[in-house]
């Protein structure tokens, strides 16, 4: 059977709406209410007339009630309730990701190389682009156990991050025709060579740098790399100036 | 400096934010819209004109053991006079392009197929009805064994984009083991995709499906019949099965 | 005297601010002092000043840390900076009301 006491606190939480509040403002009126018998006691009385008066003193529990109400506004409780948890949820996913998938590695590796960033040199051959700006220069090119290998460097600054960049897409074509990409072999282009890549060193989030390495069985004098789709929107170009 | 419950609520929410932009760094900026998918695809590819969503395609579906469903989302779009289409999938968080579908990216028009549909998408506006004829052959090393036509009334999706149905029935595995000449004469595209292109690849019998350009014409109508245009388009038979 | 309650409504928070400026202390406590101050003039409704103590922790003029003594856990209510120049804003403010309720009465009754 509740006390007294019990009663007149719980028509107190009743008027505060945010019920998470309620449990700490019954310990702290209970605390307040039992420090007030001790004391009476203390002065003699009964215990039960000392639990009267004390509980007297409380004040009217709807008035009592609705003023913390007031003070608990239960839009503000509720968002703060949300925003603890979705800071726990938040704080949880970021240390798993951190801890299982090599993601923080991976954002400072490529954040540095963003920030190691060097532009092109002024003679590479550029376009801009809506989607942002590519760079072209000639390379090296080596003999090599009968291939010739043709190395271009290529630089891409976007203005989305990007986490993954692959130039299979491009369309490459030489003087003597196109080379293919396609590990499956395309008849409806005519293949002259094939094309491996190497992303080095730049790979960060908006900009990338990488070495496009053309293996052919001749020398070739100019490459050039357009846009995927054939459509040759844009069109960069490497020379390689003759042989003495 | 003590906070009072407000104050919390502010600093818990502004942690929340800079959580959420580092969580999405973390994750390698998964784009969560179409209109972001579409633009790191053409920055990924460096397309140049700016990119467009014409027909999009949610699905969702999920693996055995997954406790939520995953959702793959299939755009079609284009960028200048270049076509597109590609395929993401998220799986919570994360969203990204789903190489089980290979991208295609074409001038003037295209033809891509995916999950039951084939799309055919260019500068279409005009036309009120749409075929298409997809021919599959049969060959040995040396010719051609079979050969079927298939022709697919389309339906117009979009201003640019008709869609090609086509029936996923995916005949059972004893097929698979048989010689392709041997296989019925009645197969669907679906099978046919698959059936037709196997090569046995070692002396133990493995058994592997390469890949195959399917030649396809596009013809589009006017509304009183009259024909348009024709586009000499391809589809790759892994696009018609594997899904 | 008894106290019209009109008269006390719009100073409470001065006198819990007051209290608190010397130390920190807790509800029950509070409850005695401000009697005892007072010469048991101010008798508040025990449970009306728990509103206005988590009012005043809201608006930040007082903190609160919970303490355990004799066995019990309870919560103590600090004055903050911030609430000592609300106490002084407040403190000015009632003298100068002060001053001008004199200011009237005297030349009331003079007259």
């Amino acid at each position: 059977m509740r006390d007294e006491f019990q009663i007149w606190v719980d028509a107190v939480c009743e008027q505060v709406r945010f019920w998470p509040d309620r449990k700490g403002i019954e310990k702290e009126l209970r605390i307040h209410y039992e420090d007030h018998c001790r004391a009476l006691e203390r002065l003699n009385y009964e215990p039960k007339l000392a639990a009267e008066r004390s509980l007297r003193a409380m004040g009217n529990a709807q008035e009592v009630g609705w003023a913390l109400d007031r003070i608990h506004k239960p839009w503000l409780g509720w968002l703060w309730k949300f925003s603890e948890g979705t800071l726990l949820m938040l704080v949880l996913i970021v240390l798993w990701l951190t801890v299982s998938a090599g993601g923080v590695e991976q954002l400072i590796f490529r954040t540095r190389q963003q920030l190691e960033w060097t532009d092109p040199p002024a003679w590479a051959d550029h376009v801009s682009l809506e989607c942002g700006d590519v760079y072209l220069a000639p390379g090296e090119v080596r003999e090599t156990g009968g291939n010739v290998e043709a190395e271009l460097r290529f630089w891409v600054k976007v203005r989305e991050p990007v986490p993954d960049f692959q130039p299979w897409e491009l369309e490459v074509a030489d003087n003597r025709g196109a080379v293919s990409f396609r590990e499956w072999g395309d008849g409806r282009r005519q293949t002259s060579g094939y094309l491996e890549w190497e992303r080095v060193p730049y790979w960060g989030w908006t900009r990338h740098q990488m070495t496009l390495r053309l293996i052919l069985d001749y020398r070739p004098d100019w490459v050039e790399v357009s846009a995927p789709g054939g459509g040759r929107d844009w069109v960069l170009r490497a020379e390689w100036e003759e042989e003495p | 400096m003590t906070l009072n419950r407000k104050g919390k609520t502010v600093r818990n929410l502004a942690l929340c934010v800079l959580l959420g932009v580092l969580l999405h760094a973390l994750m390698g900026f998964p784009p969560c819209t179409v209109r972001a998918m579409c633009r790191q695809f053409q920055a990924s590819r460096l397309l140049a004109g700016e990119i467009e969503p014409l027909h999009v395609r949610h699905e969702r579906y999920g693996y055995s053991g997954d406790w939520v469903y995953r959702v793959r989302t299939f755009i079609v779009a284009k960028s200048g006079e270049t076509y597109a289409s590609f395929l993401y999938s998220r799986n919570l968080l994360q969203n990204e392009i789903d190489y089980h579908y290979t991208p295609k990216i074409e001038q003037n028009a295209l033809c891509a197929a995916w999950n039951g549909t084939i799309y055919a998408t260019g500068p279409f506006a005009e036309a009120d009805s749409a075929i298409l004829e997809i021919k599959a052959e049969l060959r040995n090393r040396d010719k051609v064994l079979k050969s079927k036509t298939f022709t697919i009334a389309g339906e117009r999706l979009e201003n640019e984009v008709f869609g090609f149905p086509y029936s996923l029935d995916m005949l059972g595995g004893g097929l698979s083991g048989w010689a392709p000449e041997d296989l019925p004469d009645e197969l669907s595209l679906y099978n046919i995709a698959r059936l037709w292109y196997g090569d046995y690849w070692d002396e133990d019998g493995g058994h592997g499906i390469r890949h195959a350009d399917l030649p396809c014409v596009l013809t589009l109508y006017d509304g009183s019949g009259r024909e348009l245009e024709r586009y000499d388009l391809s589809i790759d038979n892994y696009e018609i099965f594997f899904n | 005297m008894k106290i019209d309650k009109s008269l006390m409504s719009g100073s409470t928070t001065l006198l819990i601010l007051s209290l608190l400026a010397g130390e920190e202390m807790y509800g029950y406590q509070m409850i005695v002092e401000l009697a005892r101050r007072s010469n048991r003039t101010f008798e508040l409704r025990e449970g009306t000043l728990y509103p206005i103590l988590h009012g005043l922790e809201a608006d930040r003029l007082v903190t609160v840390r919970e303490k355990e003594a004799d066995g019990r856990t309870r919560k103590y209510y600090r004055i903050t900076r911030k609430g000592r120049r609300a106490l002084e804003e407040k403190k000015a403010a009632w003298k100068y009301f002060a001053e001008q309720v004199d200011a009237v009465v005297n030349s009331a009754s003079l007259a």
